[in-house]
């Protein structure tokens, strides 16, 4: 080699190296742990509750549930075991880096390729002398997703792009980063890297990627009908369904509801279908609407009488005077006092006396009363968050006699009132939500001097407790121990007196008519309630993550909710009175498989108590329950520690959580049991002064038995061929009085019956 | 003379001589000479001289109607245990005349000027007294429910304006009532159950002729419910009575009143000075002014004379335990037309009456110290705001009044700092003042079964510095709802200490007093101490019939328990009779008028009477009675007999009677006394009504002995002072089946007295806590001198009735001197020592002054003895 070589040589290599010097000063300086290492763990599942991020960490190596806590995994990695998991002077022999590439035994088997960029990013930081996270360090703000919205075909693709955005300005590409969970995925599902592939499912699907501890979400909606020509025809039959203007001198009259007008409700429907391409179907006959309202407002059947006038009513605002007439009835504050005594857990189970009784009979009466006078829902939830005083004399104050700690005051008031499950930021930040330990911790700060006095020890619980506003007491945050102020669920600290009353600022908070989450939960759970499904779906889990299914129609009812002042009937007349209310249960072809637009009635098994009053009533045979008053209703028992099988069965719940889920209406073998094998049923079918003897020893016609049995168990006239077969049936068993019960059982286990459809 | 004429002739003359007005029954108690007995001169009933042994009292459960019309006779029926011997009903109401109809059913003649109200009714006969029921008296008309009335079309017709007296007979029972009403009536519907001693839990209902529901109640006053319905619409409407739970029986009785005339419900002042005119408002439903909608009750404003503003007693109203303050310190003060009065306060300090205008502490009201303020917070976040001037070192006592007059209130009192040297007070700054003072509820139950705890807080105060303070109350409980119910009464006083005492049967079950010929009876005496009141409180009877004895007894310091014993000898008369009992307490008071020093001074105080109504929780409860009577049957076939001052024969010293200080020993030598002489069963001893610093301690006489020994230990901490209490004894005596049966009998009171020690004597911790039959053991021990004694000690093994030479053992006494104040006691065990563990084995230290042994100490000596 001649001189000449050797120093373009030389020179060449200085070149080379000055490059890959200027590199790696240029990676060191720009690789942070917060924003460029703790996603890498993230998106490689390091941190996941499975793996290294459960609170117990994996073999002895503990990260931050994703990552939510960037300094403790930075002590995690850099400093815990002697500083065992990097080598700054070998990077590439990093235990971090040998573990993840499966070079040495790895319990989760290879997660990173040594050639990939995250790999190189992780050993550059190592390389760099693993600097720690520094508080000048831009912070991430918040990521984006784009596009943020689409209609998609099935089968098809959508690469999402994902942009972090950071605190000092700058913004990057994260898209490779980023981590991607979509919530429908029969209509859509996301790869690692974003790309989004729709199904052969139409439908609503939204997808989630984070970032850090940011998440953005895209929407998209795969229509029914894709094809032009189609669509056309679909724009047609919608147009047909004919919504008419309401004048505005006619808004606040509910008599103008019958007709398919264009109200904010009816509206937002139509725009969904429009926007899915699908059309709802038939709008239900009378009897099937009659029938379908006063289970949903009354938890009662209709009576033949009812049925009879209702078919008769030839008005045209019928529907609009059927509602507020059940909704005056009282059998409508106790069929919703059942739900919310199981929303406040007005418990009995683990109590032994009369007194303990007494507590939840007082309670429940006041949450009847409360519906009965149609208090607006803002001063019930108030005057139950604010409660003070005896739980022997003041009845609201004993929704502190189930609800006793920090954990079930934040977690009751977030999942009833606020829609919102917050219960995995007790631990670790919400996986995915905004909500943090602080802001769990906060919202029990507002309960911390709940104080309690005197009461009766029971056991399980003190009764008859006196609940006042104690002196002073600390809510901390576990792993800062910062003490924490009272504060709103993602709002700043309230100004409190010394003698103020927190959760007098929180209700005053919660109930105000700008409440993100107030109304709209309250117009969620009643809509969920009476179509079957919420907007937002679980009723009790809102975030950004699981976003309602018709927006505009939540945002629409909820303020309609919080504008009337938030009167509950006035909700639920908007609701029953809607043009989803009004349909049919049975698909067509254009809208088989919806369960997000409401474009039919979906069908729901009746709830227990509904269920064992709808066989009481029809044979006209009360239940027996011991230890309340006889005649006493199933919907109105003082509490859900009163002996049934039957409702135990068709899944009463146990009142241990503010979750409407805890009710049970999945099917199950034990209820198909109960229904051919239940001493209460056979009970009410036999007993000598109930409906099925007296039809058995009245001198009706075979015929006119069958009407009236079909009338009185399904609410419609028998179609001609059931007629015949059960004229026939009543011909042939020579028996009358079997003849009778088994014609009325037979109908009483048919879906038909146990469905409000 | 005719049995039963008798009787109600005695207690005719009784009600008309006692139950003359508020001063005089005070007068009577606290005032009467001790020989004018009240047993003797006109409240000693005669009964059957056969009355026998084993006799079980009368218990009253029910009494149905609850209730009579002022000028009406009411023919009631009783029901119970033990009731067939019963003979009368005897009522506090004076002029209520008994005529026994049968067994269970008497007529009850009220006079035509009783003042309307809640009273006691007893069962009287052969057996004894019962324990009182309530007896209401009314002024509307009365009807007794008729069943059936479960349903509308049963509903029974009554008229506006009356009381009816019901019973929820059994589980899930409804009682429905039709009365008539026009539009725009105000037709107020309440129930008394829970006031008036029954287990209903009671809920209203208004439905109208369609059997629309248009009102509930679950409860107003309490638990008792009341609606105050304004008529819609002239027409029928149908009142439901239910119970809450679905429970009934017979105990479930109740009177609905359905009212269009003046109901009172409270006052405002809820307090005014003593024996001074004062205006006060009414509120309640039908009076002169009508109410708001913001205060929907109505009002009026009367005067009240002077010369009604005295205490009274009895009261027609119920007291529960925790409001034995008001006893002596209100009356009854009743409408003309209203249906029953209202009970008002009376103070003998000033009486300062909040306007409502000082509901920030910029606004605070200016008081003078002391005073009785009466107030409403209205608000549910409501707070009144007072200041004060005050030197350093001077003492408060604050006292609020909120629950205890039945107000639906939690008070919260607080003492702040004042930023009154601001030109413009700031509200703000004083919210972020120091709270010097925070008073706290009493929370303390001194009764047990007999709640005495309650929600309202009272508290000493020492002024830190010469200044102006201030004082702020509020409701903890108030919510977000206003409530013009919510009045409050808060005392701010000086230094003076009070006491009120409540005597109440020591069984956990309603039952009166009544005491066995040759035989003792108890009654749990409760000490309420009031503004810095410690000293020791003497009780005693007055008045006692002949061949009855009630030996004094001592509350000592501090201590708020105690009891009191009743016995009759084998030839006591049986009857019946009202109990006097006074309390008295003398000690050095600070006098509030003399700076320079303290005064020696003596308070004497009534003994009201307590009830169980029910035992057990939680139903249970009880609440006081008007008077305590007291009656004599049966025989009894046990009597023991305490001595807590049996003398001791001392080797060196001679006969010695013991003089006790804190770390020594009490021994209480009893005695037994059978009826039945042959039987001779172990009896099992036991303190009660011990102060509660002193540990209880069981001991047991053997079978076939008539004497045996129980000790005491008193701990250092034991204030100075007298103290008594009560022993025990639970054996079994022989049944007229040839059976036995177990009794459980009281002593005497031991009374003793506490002195200030002049040494400590307390065994070396790790001394030999074992030892073997022939073995001699060394104890070590120390003698420390206190409170300057510097004589001579000596020292000797001890047990309860013998020095030196107890049974097995014998110790080697040992004496120091000058300074000397540690040593060794050799104890020798004999071959014939009783095994197991020595009870009450002590070493016990006399004090010598000039030969003379003057103190004395102990200390428990923990030995075993083995093989």
């Amino acid at each position: 080699m001649t001189n000449f070589h050797r120093i373009v040589w030389q020179l060449l290599i200085v070149l080379i190296a000055g490059m890959f010097s200027s590199q790696l000063e240029l990676l060191a300086a720009d690789v942070r742990f917060g924003t460029d290492i703790v996603p890498i763990l993230t998106k490689l599942g390091c941190n996941g509750g499975g793996c290294h991020g459960k609170a117990t960490g994996q073999n002895g190596f503990k990260l931050s549930l994703l990552g939510f806590e960037p300094d403790q995994d930075y002590e995690s990695l850099v400093a815990e075991g002697r500083g065992r998991r990097l080598s700054q002077a070998a990077p590439d022999r990093s235990l971090l880096l040998l573990k993840a590439t499966s070079s040495v035994p790895h319990g989760g088997g290879r997660r990173l390729d040594q050639s990939s960029d995250d790999y190189h990013l992780l050993r550059d930081w190592i390389a760099q002398g693993s600097p720690a996270p520094r508080s000048d360090d831009p912070q991430l703000v918040r990521i984006e997703l784009s596009p943020r919205n689409q209609v998609l075909a099935t089968n098809e693709t959508l690469q999402l792009k994902a942009t972090a955005f950071f605190s000092n300005g700058t913004s990057r590409d994260v898209t490779k980063q980023a981590v991607y969970q979509s919530n429908e995925l029969g209509i859509a599902a996301v790869e690692n890297d974003g790309l989004v592939k729709t199904g052969t499912q139409p439908g609503l699907v939204a997808v989630m990627a984070r970032f850090g501890e940011q998440i953005a979400t895209f929407h998209a909606a795969v229509p029914f009908v894709t094809d032009p020509a189609k669509r056309a025809v679909i724009e047609e039959q919608l147009r047909g369904i004919g919504f008419q203007p309401v004048s505005p001198s006619s808004q606040n009259d509910s008599r103008q509801d019958d007709r398919q007008d264009a109200s904010p409700t009816n509206t937002h429907l139509l725009n969904q279908w429009r926007k899915l391409a699908v059309v709802p179907s038939a709008t239900a006959d009378d009897a099937t609407f009659l029938r379908r309202a006063s289970i949903d407002i009354c938890g009662t059947l209709p009576t033949s009488g009812e049925i009879t006038e209702y078919l008769a009513d030839s008005r045209l605002d019928k529907k609009s005077r059927l509602i507020d007439r059940l909704l005056d009835r009282p059998e409508y504050a106790s069929y919703f006092a059942l739900k919310w005594s199981d929303i406040l857990q007005n418990r009995g189970a683990g109590y032994s006396t009369g007194k303990q009784r007494a507590g939840t009979t007082l309670f429940a009466g006041w949450i009847r009363d409360s519906l009965a006078t149609n208090k607006p829902y803002d001063q019930f939830v108030s005057e139950l968050l604010t409660a003070s005083g005896s739980q022997y004399e003041n009845p609201p104050a004993l929704w502190y006699r189930t609800v006793r700690k920090s954990p079930e005051y934040v977690e009751s008031v977030a999942q009833a009132f606020l829609g919102v499950r917050i219960q995995c930021a007790q631990c670790h930040h919400h996986p995915t939500e905004r909500w943090s330990q602080s802001d769990y911790f906060s919202l029990a700060a507002n309960f911390a001097r709940v104080g309690r006095k005197g009461g009766f020890a029971d056991a399980e619980v003190p009764t008859d407790e006196i609940i006042f506003l104690k002196d002073r007491s600390a809510v901390l945050h576990p792993r800062t121990g910062e003490r924490l102020q009272p504060r709103p669920l993602g709002g700043s600290e309230f100004l409190l007196g010394p003698d103020d009353d927190p959760r007098v600022s929180l209700a005053r908070w919660m109930t105000s008519r700008d409440n993100p989450f107030f109304a709209r939960t309250m117009a969620n759970r009643m809509w969920a309630h009476f179509l079957g499904r919420g907007l937002v779906h679980p009723i009790d889990d809102a975030r950004s993550t699981n976003p309602p299914s018709n927006p505009e129609l939540l945002d629409a009812l909820a303020q309609d909710f919080a504008t009337s002042g938030f009167n509950v009937k006035h909700l639920i007349r908007s609701i029953t009175l809607s043009h989803a209310y009004g349909l049919e249960s049975a698909p067509h072809a254009g809208n088989t498989g919806d369960t997000q637009t409401f474009s039919r009635f979906y069908p729901r098994r009746l709830s227990a108590e509904v269920l064992l009053d709808g066989f009481s009533q029809v044979l006209e045979v009360p239940t027996v329950f011991a230890g309340v008053r006889a005649g006493t209703r199933a919907i109105d028992l003082p509490d859900e520690n009163v002996a049934a099988h039957f409702l135990d069965v068709f899944g009463r719940p146990a009142r241990m959580s503010a979750c409407e889920c805890e009710r049970v209406d999945a099917p199950a073998l034990t209820q198909a049991l109960e229904l051919v094998n239940s001493a209460e049923i056979q009970r009410k079918l036999t007993e000598k002064s109930g409906y099925s003897q007296r039809l058995a020893e009245s001198d009706k016609s075979h015929a006119d038995i069958a009407n009236e049995v079909f009338v009185r168990v399904l609410a419609r006239k028998p179609r001609a061929d059931e007629l015949k077969a059960a004229a026939d049936y009543l011909a042939l068993e020579p028996d009358r009085a079997e003849a009778c019960r088994s014609l009325l059982w037979s109908l009483l286990v048919t879906n038909e019956f146990l469905f409000n459809h | 003379m005719d049995y039963d004429n008798s009787i109600a002739t005695v207690i005719d003359s009784r009600n008309l001589s006692t139950l003359k007005g508020p001063e005089e029954l005070l007068k009577n108690v606290l005032h009467q000479p001790r020989e004018a007995s009240l047993f003797a001169t006109m409240s000693m009933v005669m009964l059957t001289a056969q009355a026998l042994f084993g006799q079980v009292p009368p218990e009253l459960t029910t009494v149905f109607p609850a209730g009579g019309q002022v000028g009406q006779a009411v023919e009631v029926t009783v029901s119970g245990g033990n009731l067939q011997a019963l003979r009368t009903l005897h009522c506090n109401v004076p002029g209520v005349h008994c005529e026994r109809l049968d067994a269970s059913r008497f007529r009850l003649s009220i006079p035509a000027n009783a003042m309307p109200g809640l009273y006691d009714l007893w069962g009287m006969g052969d057996n004894g007294v019962s324990a009182p029921r309530m007896l209401v008296i009314g002024n509307r008309a009365e009807q007794v429910e008729v069943e059936p009335n479960e349903t509308g079309s049963t509903a029974m017709p009554v008229p506006l304006d009356v009381v009816i007296n019901g019973r929820i007979e059994k589980p899930t029972d409804i009682d429905q009532f039709r009365f008539d009403a026009r539009r725009g009536q105000r037709v107020v519907v309440e129930c008394s159950a829970e006031r008036i001693d029954s287990r209903l839990r009671a809920v209203l209902e208004i439905h109208d002729a369609s059997g629309r529901r248009l009102a509930v109640n679950r409860g107003y006053f309490g638990s008792d419910p009341l609606i105050d319905f304004r008529v819609p619409a002239d027409g029928s409407y149908v009142v439901n009575v239910l119970d809450l739970i679905a429970t009934g029986s017979a105990e479930h009785y109740y009177r609905l009143e359905i009212d269009t005339g003046p109901r009172v419900a409270f006052s405002v002042p809820s307090v005014i000075e003593r024996g001074k005119a004062s205006h006060v408002t009414l509120f309640g439903w039908n009076l002169s002014t009508a109410g708001s909608p913001e205060n929907p009750l109505d009002r009026v404003n009367v005067e009240i004379p002077a010369k009604l503003a005295h205490e009274t007693w009895p009261l027609p109203a119920r007291l529960l335990p925790s409001q034995v303050v008001l006893a002596g310190a209100v009356f009854p003060f009743h409408l003309p037309g209203s249906h029953a009065p209202v009970l008002i306060g009376l103070s003998d300090v000033p009486v300062v009456v909040d306007r409502g205008d000082n509901v920030s502490a910029a606004a605070a009201r200016e008081i003078v110290v002391p005073c009785e303020i009466s107030g409403q917070l209205v608000a549910g976040d409501e707070r009144d705001w007072f200041a004060i001037q005050a030197r350093r070192g001077e003492v408060l006592f604050i006292e609020a009044l909120g629950q205890r007059i039945q107000s639906p209130v939690d008070l919260q009192v607080s003492v702040v700092e004042s930023h009154s040297s601001l030109s413009k007070p700031n509200p703000l700054i004083v919210e972020r003042s120091t709270t010097l003072a925070q008073l706290t509820d009493e929370t303390r139950n001194v009764g047990g079964a007999f709640p005495t705890a309650h929600l309202d807080p009272s508290g000493r105060w020492v002024c830190p510095a010469d200044g102006r303070y201030l004082i702020a109350i509020r409701n903890l409980t108030g919510g977000l709802q206003s409530d013009p119910r919510r009045v409050y009464r808060l005392g701010v006083r000086r230094e003076e200490p009070d006491f009120e005492l409540i005597a109440v049967p020591r069984r956990n079950d309603p039952s009166g007093l009544n005491v066995k010929r040759g035989g003792r009876e108890v009654l749990d005496l409760l000490a309420f101490r009031r503004r810095g009141m410690n000293d020791a409180i003497r009780v005693s009877a007055e008045d006692l019939p002949s061949g009855v004895e009630c030996p004094d007894v001592w509350l000592g310091p501090g201590v708020d328990r105690a009891t009191i014993v009743f016995s009759a000898d084998r030839n006591a008369a049986a009857g019946f009779g009202e109990l006097r009992l006074v309390g008295e307490s003398r000690g050095l008071l600070r006098d509030p008028h003399d700076s320079t020093g303290e005064r020696s001074t003596t308070k004497t105080r009534p003994v009201h009477g307590g009830t169980m109504v029910r035992a057990g929780t939680p139903n249970g409860g009880g609440r006081m009675t008007s008077f305590i009577p007291l009656a004599i049957a049966g025989d009894s076939p046990l009597k023991i007999t305490a001595d807590g001052d049996e003398e001791l024969v001392h080797p060196l010293y001679g006969r010695l009677r013991v003089k006790h200080s804190p770390g020594g020993v009490l021994d209480v030598a009893v005695h037994v006394e059978r009826k039945e002489i042959g039987h001779q069963a172990a009896v099992k001893l036991f303190g009660v009504g011990l102060p509660e610093s002193i540990p209880n301690q069981t001991a047991t006489i053997p079978a076939g002995q008539q004497k045996g020994y129980v000790s005491f230990y008193l701990p250092p901490t034991l204030p100075v002072g007298r103290y008594s209490f009560v022993v025990r004894a639970e054996t079994t005596v022989p049944t007229a089946d040839q059976k036995t049966e177990t009794v459980i009998v009281h002593s005497n009171p031991v009374v003793f007295d506490v002195q200030p020690a002049a040494f400590r004597v307390e065994v070396d911790p790790f001394a030999v806590t074992q030892a073997r039959r022939g073995e001699t053991i060394k104890v070590a021990y120390s003698a420390n001198r206190l409170n300057g004694f510097i004589g001579k000690m000596h020292t000797e093994l001890a047990a309860p009735g013998r020095i030196t030479d107890v049974v097995g053992l014998r110790g080697r006494g040992e004496t120091f001197t000058g300074q000397t104040d540690k040593g060794t006691l050799q104890i020798v065990v004999n071959d014939d020592a009783p095994l197991g563990r020595q009870p009450s084995l002590r070493l016990f230290t006399v004090g010598v002054v000039e030969d003379e042994a003057t103190c004395f100490g102990s200390s428990l000596l923990p030995l075993e003895i083995i093989e």
